[in-house]
């Protein structure tokens, strides 16, 4: 498996790249996806604008 | 990684070197990856002297600092690195499966489209933002919703302008499957390189399509920049290295006539890059929205990384062994090596200002700046300049012009990078401590005046190298072919 094409191809290629995608792109895209976008005055405190 | 030799009973039926490479393409390709490095390293001595007000281009609107900047770093991505890896798989591939790639019509097709795809990025990034606000170029992006205008988009290297995108990625897709072609028609063993080889080409289409459609099309924000920082650190770790240290695997056994030291340290190697670099991109964001969770993942499995790269550099310098002597007589060897101390280093480096605290020090100053030169100069240019010194004399069929300036291109390169790095990770402490003093902006950037001179001066000595390797390999394809006599030559000029 660790010196095959398909162990290669699959788990190292394709396997590692899309756990790590769901780990570190999806979680927060799924967990934020909720929240309304707001323009940068929307954002900031307001007391740093004044 | 042999000739099929008329004659010898083990080689007889191995294919011989010219029907399996063909060299033409490989010159092609490395000959446009130096015009990029030009530049590219043109383009990044503009930039210092803009910092240090000295810009001659001042006043010119498509000449612009910020243009510039762009088309220094995605010159170097996607005009240098990739060109010169392409010239090197080339060679590599079909002399390791015994196989010719997919197609020779392919690969031409191949070389020309990337220089369209290189070309046409430096044209929209030079001249998209001036045409931002033209009433022909809103009314189009309203009628047909287009996320972004014509010019660079936001995201790190991922700058190529969107119309480009699918272009490129076509591209990639066409490369992956000229190379795998062969590597799917060798029997036996797979060699370390090809391991390497054949995960670089899954990951960089995956990653290309991630960090040039995501951000553009689908998310926003905090989510947005989760993936923009998978997107720049896998450009690195799962484009970059695999195809850097695949060449290492193969060019460095073969130029000490020696095998790797340890099988066993090659699979850590392999696959403790492929489980833990892909993890690390949110390093580049820490103390942002991200959930923290998953900042201290990306933490972790950096420092995992130094330890996983601390066996492949091992297992380089096992392999080099009793033969230490190479290093100081055999240049390829010479920049291999110092590209792997650069490389350890760096990750060293990264394993560090990783951490919550050094980031609160360095996060935007120039110690970045320092560690992404040392990573892709000190490492990857270095690598490739080692390959092209051992693979020019014998594409052309005819030694170096001169050895000297071979030599004066690894002092100047490897002396000018390493002080460049020295100094802007000097900067990037002194900048650091000056925002931590909440002094005003302007006395950061006066106090980084000093590093910022320094750091002209080692462009240029990194750039004269440049010009003494261009101007060695002018007058070397110049010389009268010998072919008798340029066999041996050619050994003892790149030995």
């Amino acid at each position: 498996m660790f010196e095959s094409k398909s162990g290669i191809f699959f788990i190292a290629g394709i396997g590692f790249f899309l756990l790590a995608f769901l780990g570190n792109g999806a979680v927060p895209m799924i967990m934020y996806k909720d929240r309304p976008e707001q323009t940068a005055e929307e954002l900031v405190n307001k007391r740093v604008l004044v | 990684m042999t000739h099929g030799r008329a004659g010898d009973p083990s080689h007889r039926d191995l294919p011989a070197h010219a029907d399996l490479v063909d060299e033409r393409i490989v010159i092609s390709f490395f000959v446009a990856s130096l015009c990029f490095l030009t530049i590219s390293m043109l383009a990044g001595i503009l930039m210092a002297l803009q910092l240090v007000h000295w810009n001659p281009l001042r006043g010119i609107e498509l000449l612009s600092p910020g243009r510039w900047r762009m088309i220094h770093t995605n010159a170097i991505a996607y005009g240098f690195l990739a060109n010169a890896f392409l010239g090197a798989l080339h060679w590599a591939v079909p002399r390791l499966t015994f196989h010719k790639v997919a197609s020779r019509a392919l690969s031409w097709f191949i070389f020309y489209a990337w220089q369209v795809i290189v070309l046409a990025t430096a044209a929209g990034i030079v001249i998209g933002p001036s045409l931002q606000d033209q009433p022909w170029v809103m009314r189009l992006a309203k009628e047909w919703r287009l996320p972004m205008g014509l010019g660079a988009q936001g995201v790190e290297w991922g700058e190529t302008p969107f119309w480009i995108d699918p272009v490129a990625l076509l591209g990639l897709a066409l490369v992956a499957v000229n190379f795998m072609v062969p590597i799917a028609r060798s029997r036996g063993p797979m060699y370390v390189t090809l391991w390497y080889f054949m995960a670089a080409f899954v990951w960089t289409f995956l990653t290309y399509a991630m960090g040039n459609l995501l951000p553009e099309y689908a998310v926003a924000g905090t989510s947005a920049g989760a993936i923009g920082g998978l997107f720049i650190h896998d450009l690195v770790g799962l484009f970059v290295t695999p195809l850097g240290w695949g060449l290492m695997y193969y060019f460095v056994p073969i130029l000490l006539k020696k095998p790797i030291w340890s099988h066993g340290l090659s699979l850590v190697g392999f696959w403790g890059l492929a489980f833990f670099y892909p993890l690390q991109g949110i390093h580049h964001f820490l103390y942002t929205p991200i959930p923290m969770f998953l900042q201290y993942g990306a933490v972790i499995s950096t420092i995992a990384v130094e330890l996983v790269v601390a066996t492949v550099v091992i297992n380089f310098f096992g392999t080099l062994g009793s033969k230490g002597s190479e290093f100081f007589t055999n240049l390829p060897i010479r920049y291999f090596y110092t590209g792997m101390v650069f490389y350890f280093i760096t990750c060293f480096q990264c394993a560090l200002q990783v951490t919550l605290t050094f980031q609160k020090l360095i996060h935007f100053t120039d110690w970045v700046v320092g560690h992404a030169h040392l990573v892709m100069f000190g490492v990857f240019s270095l690598w490739l300049f080692g390959i092209m010194t051992y693979l020019f004399p014998r594409l052309l069929g005819r030694p170096w012009y001169s050895r000297k300036l071979c030599e004066y291109h690894y002092w100047l390169s490897a002396g000018g990078l390493f002080v460049m790095f020295i100094d802007l990770t000097l900067a990037g402490i002194f900048q650091g401590w000056y925002w931590a003093s909440l002094q005003p902006w302007d006395a950061s950037t006066e106090g980084s005046q000093p590093f910022w001179i320094t750091r002209v001066f080692a462009g240029l000595t990194m750039f004269a190298g440049l010009l003494c390797f261009l101007y060695n390999l002018w007058m070397t394809a110049r010389a009268a072919e010998s072919p008798a006599a340029s066999r041996a030559a050619v050994s003892a000029a790149t030995a």
